[in-house]
């Protein structure tokens, strides 16, 4: 009975072992775990997936808003392709996210180890705490989907974060340095009939490696205002007359602006009507001019 | 004595002077394997000595074989970085030294004489400040083709593509039946007729790779035809890949972009639902970056 007891925990610690070894794991890291009040708090959000190569990622990481408040998220150094619902605060104390990861993710190479694969960060969140008292931060709704063609859904193991807020702490501030532009990238054109009933639109995304992009403007035209816009946007000029210029900007503010030539010319058909009406104009007058004449010889005649 | 405490000193002094110099002068460097095929190295540069002001560099290159004369494309975190073209024997060597220091997801292909394009190799790497990382012996597979989607029991299939100029294509229809073997020619062209009168009525996702003397390619297995009771023609259509949404042949932003504005809302095009279930959410998405080409 003993040995069958024996066996049986061996079987189930193995299997427990083998399917925990198969999962993706999400967690967060912090360069410390007990913070002053008023203190900046900057935790990273990673993830690990060395078994399986896995392309998209989902959850809700949720905080304490009691003992801090949300400042700020930055993806510069994120494995993240491009956000599905870009990490934004829901509910005062709710972090939604959900990406794509391109080609697929199972660790990052560092070329001086590359037998053994890195976790990837996910977002760089920072937070102020505001109160004494002991919190930590939590996944919910965590999932990952293989890089399989037939969307997966794969293992995932979520671990939380615990930390302290004592007011007898001392509290430290970091500052970003960033004197660097988001890096160049790509405006394209194009139209569908799945998208804005078949009208041109415009796609766009930029990177920066030191803060990570705070948002984008368009202009269409070169008199036209900066507005507010995100990808995809339905362009207001659909004859693609005018100039388009998008500008990113980093979370410093510096700026990086790439700009599309009109890719159809200028309509000048009015051109030919004003000269038309040119030639209708000089006609009538040779006309009327030629009359008179006629007139004033049958004057003279009479 | 005296003599020989000073001789020591020197010994010493020397010793020291020569270890700096190998430490910190001479350039460190690493080489692994990270798959069968493909070895990554990795050099850290010396600092700049004097008052010579040395650009910092980050270096990165790809090297390996794909078709001859073919368009090699790098992608980086998913978006079109970089295209260069491969020699007539198929090889190619890609140097990029604008990157910043930073992680960075960079994904390889090739596109045949033909439009076709290999499977793509994704790499995600730290790179460093003052390092030249090196990925070599990178083998893109042959490219794959068939010509029909469906064949007559009794006609005969074609499976074409192309790879490395005389390499030797392995081709596998089934697991349970005997491979075939086929020399591509000098430009890397690779052709099969196979007989379809001892298959049975099904479908069969034909496998290829090459191999070169020793070293063997990884496998490609992008085309699938039907054993069935009538004949279909393979013709490329827009739903050939169903996560082209635009249509363009290419699986890239502007797909992505039309998914996302049709993500969690109701009344979207049959087509965008590429699960067909349950409306428009991350599995889809999940599908569509399978397919991704940048």
């Amino acid at each position: 009975m003993k040995n069958i007891k024996t066996i049986l925990f061996i079987f189930t610690f193995f299997l427990v072992s083998f399917s925990v070894v198969q999962a993706a794991e999400m967690y967060f890291v912090a360069p410390k775990t007990s913070y002053g009040i008023g203190e900046e708090m900057q935790v990273a959000f990673r993830i690990s997936s060395s078994n399986e190569k896995i392309n998209a990622i989902e959850g809700i990481v949720v905080f304490p808003n009691d003992l801090i408040d949300f400042v700020e998220v930055y993806d510069n150094n994120s494995m993240v392709t491009a956000w599905v619902e870009k990490p934004s605060l829901k509910n005062s104390n709710q972090i939604n996210f959900s990406s794509i990861i391109v080609g697929g993710f199972d660790g990052l190479i560092d070329p001086f180890q590359p037998e053994n694969k890195k976790a990837g960060t996910i977002a760089n969140f920072v937070f102020r705490t505001k109160k004494e008292g002991t919190g930590s931060f939590e996944i919910e709704n965590g999932a990952v989907y293989l890089h399989d063609g037939n969307g997966t859904r794969g293992k995932l193991i979520t671990v939380p974060l615990s930390f302290i807020v004592d007011p007898t702490l001392s509290s430290t501030e970091r500052k970003i340095l960033d004197d660097r532009p988001p890096e160049p990238f790509e405006i394209l054109i194009d139209h569908s009939e799945l998208i804005f009933n078949n009208q041109y639109f415009a796609v766009f995304q930029s990177e920066d490696v030191d803060s990570g992009i705070a948002y984008y403007k368009i202009k269409e035209g070169n008199n036209g205002l900066w507005l507010p816009v995100e990808s995809p946007y339905l362009l207001r000029n659909q004859k693609l007359t005018s100039v388009i210029k998008i500008k990113a900007v980093d979370k410093v503010g510096n700026e990086r602006i790439m700009t599309v030539s009109p890719l159809t010319p200028k309509d000048l058909s009015y051109l030919w009507y004003i000269l038309i009406a040119l030639i209708l104009v000089l006609i009538i007058h040779y006309f009327i001019d030629h009359r008179q004449k006629n007139v004033y010889n049958i004057n003279v005649y009479e | 004595m005296e003599a020989e405490k000073k001789f020591n000193f020197f010994l010493q002094t020397i010793g020291t002077w020569v270890l700096i110099w190998f430490f910190v002068f001479t350039p460190f460097s690493i080489r692994a394997q990270i798959s069968d095929l493909v070895s990554i190295s990795a050099t850290a540069l010396p600092p700049p000595r004097g008052s010579v002001i040395l650009i910092p560099s980050t270096a990165l290159t790809f090297s390996g074989r794909a078709y001859p004369n073919s368009r090699i494309i790098i992608l980086k975190n998913g978006q079109f970085f970089f295209e260069t073209k491969a020699n007539s024997k198929a090889d190619f060597f890609v140097s990029l030294t604008t990157l910043e220091p930073n992680n960075y997801k960079f994904s390889i292909y090739g596109e045949d004489n033909f439009d076709r394009i290999s499977p793509i190799f994704n790499f995600d790497l730290i790179l460093k400040r003052n390092v030249t990382t090196t990925i070599s012996g990178i083998f893109l597979p042959p490219t794959i083709e068939v010509d029909k989607i469906e064949v007559l029991k009794g006609e005969k299939v074609k499976i074409f593509g192309q790879t490395v100029p005389s390499g030797l294509v392995t081709l596998v229809i089934d697991s349970v039946l005997p491979s075939y073997e086929i020399m591509a020619e000098t430009n890397g062209v690779y052709q099969y007729l196979l007989e379809t009168t001892e298959l049975n009525l099904k479908t069969y996702i034909p496998v290829v790779k090459t191999t070169i003397e020793t070293t063997e390619s990884s496998e490609n297995s992008g085309a699938s035809f039907t054993v069935g009771k009538k004949t279909q023609r393979a013709v490329k259509t827009c739903e050939s890949i169903s996560a082209d949404l635009n249509c363009d042949g290419r699986v890239n932003l502007v797909d992505f972009s039309i998914l996302l504005f049709w993500h969690k809302k109701n009344n979207f095009p049959v087509r965008i639902n590429l699960d067909q279930q349950n409306g428009i959410n991350l599995v889809d998405f999940s599908i569509m970056v399978y397919y991704w080409t940048g």
